[in-house]
């Protein structure tokens, strides 16, 4: 399998010739895939990295569809993606914070494309003590990653869904139905003069099939994507689902 | 030249004269930044060590290490009194049996030094809990709790390394071990926690040796806080985990310049007891004194800078 693996990142690769990160076509079996925010031209870029042990490899630097499997580790639960900067990301941004906010309602695949979610599921995104509840619109998110003094970040944030009764109990006997979910978000940072990112999506896969994951994953990159980003989106697309089921 | 060097040393140690240079100051410990708790499988038992999240240097590094400070409370403006530091780590050369999990237990109550006079470790002054969480699961070290079986947290991946984050989450007066995240609707004292831990696997490896976890909780505008934290630091690591030489006083496990410059800050000469209680971790033989003695400890010690010195070179 691992050969059929490299023979795919290898097609990935090759198909991609304008791609900008000379480390992309290295070592892809060994990580997954984060959400590598960085700062360009005034603005917060959404890329992707992986965490190869202790090694942040920037291998995108325009990505905006995320996968995570709920349940891996535990039920309704993941702390996927992570969100990861490699040094240098945030220059002179030491000390200051990454933030998120949502910016749509909870989403659920219907198989032809996201709508509203069945039974009154929600999203809750938890780190520490500060935690939102994504449900039926956009909500504010909160500072949840200090830039270091590299000028880089590491952080995973923890995403439970929610049944119709409002806990994430998975024993409760109210589970959330089973599909796909859509998350969207965006980062702004407390640095001074930085535009907030433009959007980009988790799609979590709460006991439904790969396959399912995959074509909703792909209906996200071709309608939601803005068109300049698509062709990349599509390479990094398969990478994604390539390797979003390792775990750090 | 090093023979002159060691004779200003030795002069200084004896007379006790640079002792008034520093007062009150004896320095914070080694950087601690974003290091981890290392996880390896060793002769048939989890060893543990430091685990460095550098992308340029990726590392388990310092195997044997059984201490370890955590990102302190109150630094954080956005959720003071939680951190997920330190994390919990390996690396390719492991030896963790992929699709095995790893895990901890808590081994004792959560234990409080308020900073005052030399470091001592009693029961938390006002109630104070210390939880930690990952997902459903949570575990929660008090006064009383003793022993706290933990969960697994964990699977190991197919080339053995992983990087896991934990939530420590210090609660106050009013809180309970199971509401999370607490009310904090009063604040747990400032002051030193100190958390014995050991590390679990499923594949049959024997649990860690006991562990520590040293968090500190003042507040950012207090002066004297990183010294307070070295002085906990040293105090955990000499007498409770013994997983270094007493005569590295800066925490980084050698025994190099850096900690005669310590210890000459400290020296008082025999018989004269030293000033500062951050001075008790240059009292080498324990006697009251910074002196010649405590010197000759150095010197066996003695590694160089970079160079882990044997926990045993002094005896």
């Amino acid at each position: 399998m691992r050969i059929f693996r490299h023979l795919c990142v290898g097609l990935v690769v090759a198909s991609m010739a304008a791609w900008s990160v000379p480390a992309w076509g290295q070592h892809h079996h060994g990580g997954h895939v984060d959400v590598r925010p960085y700062l360009s031209g005034g603005q917060i870029r959404i890329g992707a990295a992986e965490l190869h042990g202790a090694v942040v490899e920037p291998i995108s630097d325009d990505h905006r569809v995320f996968g995570s499997e709920l349940g891996e580790e535990q039920p309704l639960f993941s702390d996927h993606p992570g969100f990861l900067a490699e040094p240098g990301a945030f220059p002179g941004g030491a000390g200051q914070w990454l933030a998120f906010d949502a910016t749509a309602a909870l989403g659920f695949w219907n198989g032809a494309g996201f709508g509203a979610v069945p039974a009154g599921e929600s999203l809750t995104i938890l780190l520490g003590s500060q935690e939102v509840n994504v449900s039926t619109g956009p909500v504010a998110g909160f500072p949840f990653a200090l830039i270091d003094l590299a000028g880089g970040i590491h952080q995973h944030m923890e995403f439970y869904l929610l049944g119709s009764d409002g806990n994430p109990d998975p024993d409760d006997g109210i589970a959330p139905t089973i599909g796909i979910y859509l998350l969207e978000l965006s980062l702004r940072t407390t640095m001074e003069g930085v535009a907030a990112s433009d959007p980009f999506w988790i799609v979590f896969n709460n006991g439904d099939t790969e396959e399912n994951h995959h074509e909703a994953m792909e209906w996200v990159e071709e309608h939601l994507v803005p068109e300049p980003a698509v062709g990349l989106m599509t390479a990094g697309l398969g990478m994604s689902l390539l390797l979003r089921r390792r775990r750090s | 030249m090093r023979w002159i060097w060691h004779a200003m040393a030795v002069w200084a140690v004896a007379s006790g004269l640079t002792a008034a240079v520093a007062r009150g100051d004896c320095g914070g410990c080694a950087p601690t930044g974003h290091l981890g708790v290392a996880l390896k499988a060793v002769q048939g038992g989890l060893e543990t060590g430091v685990y460095v999240f550098d992308e340029t240097n990726p590392a388990t590094v310092d195997v044997g290490v059984r201490v370890w400070g955590g990102q302190p409370f109150q630094i954080n403006p956005f959720d003071p009194y939680w951190t997920d530091l330190p994390c919990y780590g390996a690396t390719t050369d492991s030896g963790l049996p992929p699709g095995s999990m790893v895990g901890f237990n808590i081994l004792d109550d959560l234990k409080y030094w308020d900073g005052q006079g030399t470091v001592q470790f009693g029961p938390v002054p006002s109630n104070e809990k210390l939880i930690i969480r990952y997902g459903f699961n949570k575990r929660c070290a008090a006064t009383g709790t003793g022993f706290v079986a933990g969960f697994n947290f964990q699977t190991v991946p197919t080339d053995g390394a992983f990087h896991r984050h934990l939530s420590y989450y210090l609660a106050g007066p009013n809180d309970d071990c199971t509401t999370v995240p607490p009310a904090l609707t009063v604040p747990p004292a400032d002051g030193i926690y100190l958390l014995k831990l050991q590390m679990t696997s499923t594949a049959g490896l024997a649990a860690s040796q006991p562990i520590w976890l040293v968090f500190r909780n003042f507040p950012p505008e207090r002066q004297d806080k990183e010294n307070l934290h070295c002085m906990a630091l040293l105090w955990v690591a000499h007498r409770l985990a013994v997983d270094r030489p007493r005569a590295d006083l800066d925490f980084d496990r050698d025994v190099d310049v850096d900690d005669l410059a310590r210890l000459e800050a400290c020296a008082s000469g025999p018989g004269v007891p030293y000033g500062e209680p951050c001075c008790s971790a240059a009292d080498l033989d324990d006697d009251g004194d910074v002196d010649m003695t405590d010197f000759g400890v150095w010197q066996r010690c003695h590694s160089g800078a970079g160079r882990t010195a044997a926990v045993d070179c002094g005896s």
